[in-house]
Parts: structure tokens; C-alpha cells; sequence
């Protein structure tokens, strides 16, 4: 028997087609279906525009450019995706610590770069010693717990992937440091240390993300907010870094979310942006992605949920069995 | 004391009628079995009723292009159906029935044995599929949209469609290899999964 897996697209639409619910009615109407099309045809044409010929509350659902009826199901998707995609180590002795892997919250304004033009920078542009000194020891602290049992140190805690990541950013934000690592195959590596602190939550993925077009950009989110009590006081700290890859022609990203602006860093193949007061709504399809092209051709914006995300196989989603 | 509202000039309220009648014409039976894919036969005219009230109120805002105007309606129709989803407390994703329960009509005559075990393992796999996925393959094959319309309806950009349609063969072709295959567990493996019903 030939197996349905295995054939064309081609082959695999005709099968599904005969599942369909209304192939039985065929394309035109039946006697009845007719008769009752055309008793609403009259009812409707018998009144005006605005009335409400059926009875019922009117329902206006027009289709819109937006997305806001479907944001809600993609929320849920790439909330999925991130949980599928995203290898967290906690925090080291941080008993308070609410580490959110799955936490692809509201990009915020950045209190730290103010809502103003963005300044997407060259592919070329050096690191300060700042940045760089936050992504040696990111690295250093992420081959220390991968190493450490029982860590199965796959995807970017292999020691393969992280031994050929570069820093992409390293900046600090509120009560964070916020570092973002990637590397060519398109494994990306973040920590997040507490001001003060020694020891960062980190967070990888088991599949690298997506290898963007040319003049495209895949993305990934990620946040950490810490909650508690400190000298019977509430307290809440946030950080969030909005990173990806770039396309060869891109040279510039700009970030906006719903409160503006936020500042963008793109190097070696990657873009990054970071931000404090991270949003618990996740709200973050809100957020859109501009991107600037060699020839100085604007892309976008577009919504950060319409780009490429992780490269993850359905196998995550699907177990078998 | 005419009821009827005011409109504009007769020859505008002229050209608004016909162009209804043109568009309900060419586009009843579409969207009344994009319907019926969704939601029981008892309810789709119902929805379909709501769906040409809306396009006879807005007879202004559907596109002049054809296939354009069938997605714009499609569009109407899924989010009267999703509104009522969120009104029953269910699922945010629209999901999309499947003709399982037996084999029937064309399918059910003169075919062979494997055609038939095919159907049902089809059937299988398709209820394991996400309601995103069943969406994606149902505008296509079912409705006959190209990606661009599909993702009209969808209100999302013709690439992410693809995207997604993509994905959602790949998902089927996974749920119909026969290591995804769970015969002895069928429900226990699918419950955490969006039941398409």
C-alpha cells in the first residue's frame, strides 16, 4: 500500500480533498438550499442596509488589514513555539527568581533608551568593552553549566555551538545585564544577570532559528521578570531582549512597540534589542520590525508575529505515540 | 411612512442592489459550504444569513475582483463563526470538520481496499492536527483559495501563510507515518492536543 506520507503535495491535497465535509453537496444547491437562498435574497433586499432583517443583534465582523481577531490564537502559538524552542537554566540560588522561559512578553519601552529616533547600527560597528566584557563572561558561564551534570547540553549549549558564538549585545537595563549571543548556524544564547548578582539565568534553543531571506529577519523574544518580597516591600524587576537573525542586505533594524522606539544594535549577521519594564501581557505581536536594506530600501514595518521565528520541527509539537 | 432607509439617490441605491444580488448570486453556495466545513448543517444557513446581511450592509467595502470578494465574505464567515466560539467559551482557533464518520459518496463507491484504509488513516491524522493547521489545508484544498486569498481570510501576509501552510502538511504527512501512529492509545495521546470537534 503506498504510504500517504511519503507522496507530493500534489497527491496528499487529493486525499485530504475527499475528506471533505461538503463534497457530498456538491458545488450548487439543492432544490431546498435554493429555495431558502432565495427567501433571504428577498428579505434582505427587502430592507435597507442598516436594518436588522434577521432579528439578532448585527454582527460586523469585517475583515480588517489588522489581525486583532486572530491575535489571540498566535499569541497561543508562539507561546508553544518558545516552550518548544527554548532550552532555560535557572538562576543559581536565586530561590526567589521567577525565570520565564516561555515568557515572549510585551516589548516596552526601554527606560534606559529613551522613546526617540531609531539608530540602527552598522553591520561593523565594534563592541565597547562593556559589551564585550558581558558576552566573554556569558559565554564563560554558559560552558559552565553545560557542563555541569546532568545538563544534556544540546542546540546552543553544545559545546560545538557555543564555542563559535559571538556577542551581539550586552547592555544593562534596570536591574539587569542583558546579554544575547549568537553564532552563524543560527543558534542564539541570552543571559540576564541582576545588577549585583553573579550568576545569570540563561536561555537557549534546542533549534536554531529560522535562516531569514536576504532582505528579511527571523525573531525570538525573551524576558525574565523576578518578583518578591525584600524587606517586606514588593518588588519587581523585569528585562526583555527582542534578537534574531538578519538577511545579507540588511543593515539596519528599527524596533517599535506600542510605546515607541526602541534602539537596535545589528552585527554579524544578527540584530538585538533590549529593554527594562517588560510587559506581562503578551501583547508582543503589537510590536513591528523595520528594516533597512544596503540600497537604503525601507521593509516593513511588520508585525513582529508575521516574521520567522524558531526553525522547530513538528516533531516538537506532535509526539508520536 | 416609508420605512426604508435613505440610501442616497435612486441610482445609487440601483447600483447597490444589483451589485448584491450579482455578488449573493456568484457566492451563495461557496459560502455556505465554507460554513458547513465549520460549524453542523443545522447552523450554517444561520451564519450564511449573517455573513450577506453584513455584505449587504458594507455592499460598498467588497472588493470589486471576484475571488477577492469570495475571500472577503470567507473572511465575514469566519469571524461570525469565531465570535461564537468565544461566546461558548471554546477555542480561539476556528476548526474544521471532517468528513470521518464513514465512507461516503464518491469515496464509498467501487474503491479499493487501500484507497478506503488510506481515507481512515487520512481521517485519523487529520484530527490530530492543530485547529491552525486544519485552517490552513481546509482554505486551500477545500475551498479552493490560493495562498494570497487564504491569507486574506486569515488577515495575515500571503508569506506567513505559506509558512504555515507548509507546516501544516508537513504536521499531516508526520501524523501519517506509521510511527505516529498510537492505535491502542488513540485518545490518551491526542487529549492535550485542540480536538477538531
Amino acid at each position: 500500500m503506498t504510504n500517504l506520507n511519503s507522496v507530493t503535495d500534489d497527491r496528499l491535497d487529493a486525499a485530504v480533498r475527499r475528506l471533505d465535509p461538503a463534497a457530498t453537496a456538491g458545488p450548487g444547491l439543492s432544490a431546498a438550499e435554493q429555495h431558502r437562498a432565495d427567501d433571504l435574497r428577498a428579505r434582505i433586499l427587502s430592507t435597507g442596509p442598516n436594518e436588522n432583517v434577521l432579528g439578532r443583534p448585527p454582527q460586523d465582523p469585517t475583515p480588517t488589514r489588522g489581525r486583532p481577531g486572530l491575535r489571540w490564537v498566535l499569541a497561543g502559538g508562539a507561546v508553544v513555539a518558545v516552550t518548544a524552542g527554548l532550552l532555560a537554566i535557572p538562576r543559581f540560588g536565586a530561590e526567589q527568581g521567577d525565570d520565564r522561559p516561555t515568557a515572549p512578553a510585551a516589548p516596552a519601552a526601554s527606560t534606559s533608551h529613551s522613546a526617540s529616533a531609531v539608530v540602527p547600527a552598522a553591520p561593523t560597528t565594534a563592541l565597547s568593552d562593556v559589551a564585550q566584557n558581558l558576552g566573554d563572561k556569558c559565554a564563560t558561564d554558559l560552558k559552565k553549566f553545560a557542563s555541569r551534570p546532568p545538563s544534556q547540553a544540546v542546540g546552543s549549549f553544545s559545546a560545538a555551538q557555543l564555542d563559535s558564538m559571538h556577542t551581539i549585545l550586552g547592555e544593562r537595563h534596570g536591574a539587569y545585564d542583558i546579554v544575547v549571543l549568537g553564532n552563524d548556524a543560527g543558534y542564539d544564547a541570552q543571559c540576564m544577570y541582576q545588577v549585583g548578582g553573579t550568576e545569570p539565568s540563561a536561555k537557549g534553543g534546542i533549534n536554531p532559528l529560522e535562516t531569514p531571506s536576504p532582505s528579511s529577519v527571523s525573531v525570538s523574544l525573551a524576558g525574565e521578570i523576578t518578583e518578591g518580597i525584600v524587606d517586606g516591600k514588593f518588588e519587581r524587576k523585569s528585562g526583555a531582549a527582542l534578537y534574531g537573525r538578519v538577511g545579507s542586505q540588511v543593515v539596519g533594524v528599527s524596533v517599535r512597540n506600542f510605546r515607541g522606539e526602541v534602539a537596535t544594535t545589528v552585527r554579524d549577521g544578527w540584530f538585538a534589542a533590549a529593554w527594562t519594564d517588560l510587559e506581562q501581557d503578551p501583547s508582543h505581536e503589537k510590536a513591528t520590525v523595520t528594516l533597512t536594506l544596503a540600497d537604503g530600501t525601507k521593509v516593513g514595518p511588520t508585525p513582529f508575529s508575521d516574521l520567522a521565528e524558531r526553525s522547530i520541527p513538528d516533531t516538537l509539537f506532535y509526539p508520536a505515540g | 411612512m416609508d420605512m426604508s432607509t435613505d440610501t442616497g439617490p435612486p441610482d445609487d441605491e440601483d447600483r447597490r442592489r444589483i451589485r448584491f444580488e450579482t455578488l449573493y448570486d456568484a457566492t451563495y453556495a461557496g459560502v455556505l459550504r465554507f460554513v458547513q466545513r465549520r460549524v453542523h448543517a443545522t447552523h450554517a444557513e444561520d451564519v450564511v444569513a449573517d455573513v450577506f446581511t453584513v455584505a449587504w450592509r458594507r455592499i460598498d467595502d467588497v472588493p470589486a475582483d471576484s475571488e477577492e470578494a469570495r475571500a472577503w465574505l470567507f473572511g465575514v464567515a469566519r469571524r461570525i463563526l469565531m465570535a461564537t466560539q468565544r461566546a461558548e467559551g471554546r477555542r480561539q482557533a476556528l476548526t474544521v470538520r471532517v468528513e470521518d464518520d464513514q465512507v461516503t459518496g464518491a469515496l464509498g463507491s467501487g474503491l479499493d481496499h487501500d484507497l478506503v484504509l488510506h481515507h481512515v488513516d487520512l481521517a485519523r491524522a487529520w484530527r490530530r492536527l492543530s485547529p491552525v493547521h486544519q485552517e490552513s489545508l481546509a482554505l486551500v484544498i477545500w475551498d479552493d483559495l490560493t495562498s494570497t486569498r487564504a491569507a486574506d481570510v486569515l488577515g495575515i501576509s500571503a508569506v506567513a501563510f505559506r509558512l504555515r501552510l507548509s507546516r501544516a502538511r508537513r504536521a499531516l504527512r508526520h501524523h501519517l507515518a506509521p510511527s505516529a501512529a498510537s492505535p491502542t492509545t488513540p485518545s490518551t495521546s491526542l487529549a492535550p492536543e485542540r480536538s477538531p470537534r
